[in-house]
């Protein structure tokens, strides 16, 4: 039963992206046929141009720009939440939720008036902006982290003779790495694959993937290059997952 | 290097009542003492004000002498050990006994050098190299008091440090406490609910009940010299039995019992440990009594009594312990004695 619902669930992840790997590969597809008629590496050359390159290299300082401002803030948030009162912090939880509920683009057309008229720069804006819409989610990662945390680690810490910011360094982050890492991934992204914030508050000038794949679906008709860039998009979020899946995989496996 | 500690009139308030009042208690040099009392008494938040992890709403905590007042936990030289082990996970055994070297600026390796060998002294030094998730209860708790014995403490807190283990990994740990004392001689402050524990390794006992220390003397003392009838519940004491006294001697079904000279007169209770009485036959005791129940505790049996009832009507239970299976039976009639040159009251 598991097994089977474990199965279908696998291929509702899995079987969109094989006519993207086919498209990736294709030469010729030619209606109706099953399997492209003949392939070619060109989608690979395409991946390796010039402006897809700093396409990559923009989208990857977005995403990491906005895990590096929401992820210190989600921990701050939610040591505060926990701090609070639970009336208070139930209040401040539905605060901290609502980017989720707001329509994405109500909210990027709301900002986007407030920041040109602080004359940002579009990048910090759009890192600025996307860094609220990743905050839920860093805050309720560090929020079930905080849970399970026992506060009497940090106590035992001073006892042995460390200091505040020793304490912090050797004790309480690294045992919340692994929410950390969990938090910064989730807002990696939210940076990485955003379309609405970049494309309304960038203005045009931040030339990101999800931006080029957006323009190249719409109006080449090239679905090689379709595909390449939906690839490219996939790909490092797979790579980053699995980079922090592997520890822990390792640790079972050992187990 | 060890020191001593005092508390002097320390209370501590949550806002909802006092969860200390008073509190004035003195831990000599290399002594071990045991704070004694119920969940709820105060004792692991008299600990925690004495480690500086909370402060007191009143009252001073002095380290030979000198008040602590604004000394923050990691300058105190005190070094906690919490029921829970309390290893960091992402730190090895030997990295976890080194974190107190390291944290005042150690290096790595003399560090961990200084580890080895507070893990030898727990005999775990073939651990060295595991993660704390590998380790069996006992063992975590044997590297948690090594690390907290590698910070050199001026002061050492146990708070109920045993009470998780099973009954044999205790005896082993009071042994292995007895050797640290032996070797190290540190200073030591004892949370416990287990007045078995506190007797085994402490050199004395402060008996604390709802936030107050009702009495703080030697081991011996507040078993058979309890000063209220709370401290000799708390100790494990059975009997108390009411009378009066008069002329330096307690009166009561059991007798006329000479009591501690400066006993009050008038109304009193009696209290005589179970383990000091013994059963004899009829008529060749202080007193008669019926056999209400026998409870097989081990090694041990516990007898209650009740008693003959006194020319003057007056009544009243015991309970005795003996050796062994004793030569008794439920409804049967035993002579009970009492060995003591002297007996004890306390007031009601």
């Amino acid at each position: 039963m598991h097994l089977g619902f474990g199965v279908l669930l696998g291929a509702w992840i899995v079987l969109p992206l094989i006519p993207l790997m086919l498209w990736f590969v294709a030469g010729q597809w030619r209606a109706p046929d099953i399997l492209p008629g003949t392939y070619s590496a060109q989608g690979l050359i395409e991946l390796f141009s010039p402006q897809i390159q700093s396409a990559t290299a923009t989208s990857a300082a977005l995403g990491t720009s906005v895990a590096l401002v929401a992820t210190p803030l989600g921990l701050l948030a939610a040591l505060a939440i926990r701090r609070l009162p639970r009336t208070h912090s139930r209040f401040v939880e539905v605060v901290l939720l609502t980017p989720l509920a707001i329509p994405p683009f109500a909210l990027v057309m709301g900002a986007n008036v407030l920041l040109l008229r602080i004359y940002t720069p579009s990048f910090s804006a759009v890192v600025l902006v996307l860094a609220v819409a990743a905050l839920p989610y860093t805050t309720f990662m560090f929020r079930s982290a905080l849970a399970s945390y026992d506060d009497r680690f940090e106590e035992v810490a001073r006892t042995l003779g460390a200091n505040a910011r020793q304490t912090l360094a050797h004790v309480r982050l690294p045992l919340l790495a692994a929410a950390t890492a969990r938090a910064a991934f989730l807002a990696f992204l939210v940076g990485w694959g955003d379309y609405i914030a970049t494309l309304l508050i960038g203005g045009g000038q931040l030339r990101t993937l999800p931006l080029i794949l957006g323009s190249a679906a719409a109006g080449s008709g090239n679905e090689q290059l379709t595909a390449a860039l939906s690839l490219a998009v996939i790909g490092p979020p797979l790579v980053l997952l699995a980079a922090l899946s592997a520890p822990r995989l390792r640790e079972r496996i050992r187990r | 290097m060890s020191s001593s500690l005092s508390f002097t009139k320390v209370s501590r308030n949550f806002g909802h009542g006092d969860v200390l009042r008073d509190i004035s208690l003195t831990v000599p040099q290399s002594a071990c003492v045991a704070l004694l009392g119920a969940s709820g008494s105060g004792k692991s938040t008299l600990l925690r004000i004495a480690a500086g992890l909370d402060a007191p709403s009143a009252g001073e905590v002095l380290v030979d002498g000198q008040d602590l007042s604004g000394v923050p936990a990691e300058e105190r030289g005190i070094a906690l050990v919490f029921q829970k082990p309390l290893l960091f996970p992402h730190l090895n055994v030997l990295d976890n006994v080194a974190f107190s070297a390291r944290m005042s600026g150690q290096s790595k390796r003399a560090s961990r050098s200084q580890a080895l060998a507070f893990l030898n002294l727990v005999q775990l030094a073939d651990f060295a190299h595991r993660a704390p998730g590998k380790l069996s209860g006992g063992q975590e708790q044997r590297v948690s008091l090594a690390r907290a014995l590698a910070r050199n403490p001026r002061i050492l807190l146990l708070d109920e440090p045993f009470s998780s283990l099973d009954s044999q990994l205790r005896e082993d740990m009071y042994a292995l406490v007895d050797d640290i004392r032996s070797q190290l001689a540190p200073t030591i402050v004892l949370v416990t609910h287990d007045r078995r524990e506190a007797s085994v390794l402490a050199d004395s006992i402060a008996v604390l009940d709802e936030g107050r220390i009702l009495q703080h003397g030697p081991v011996a003392q507040v078993h058979y010299k309890p000063a209220t009838l709370a401290v000799n519940r708390t100790l494990g004491g059975l009997n108390e039995i009411p009378g009066h006294v008069s002329q330096g001697c307690h009166v009561s079904p059991f007798g006329r019992i000479p009591v501690q000279p400066d006993a009050s007169e008038g109304p009193g209770f009696l209290v005589l440990r179970q383990e000091a009485l013994h059963l004899v036959p009829i008529d060749q005791g202080a007193v008669n009594g019926t056999v209400t129940d026998l409870k097989p505790m081990g090694a041990h049996t516990l007898v209650r009594l009740q008693l003959d009832t006194a020319t003057d009507g007056s009544t009243g239970s015991l309970a005795v312990e003996v050796v062994g299976a004793p030569d008794v039976h439920v409804g049967g009639v035993a002579g009970i004695s009492f060995n003591g040159a002297s007996g004890w009251t306390a007031p009601g």
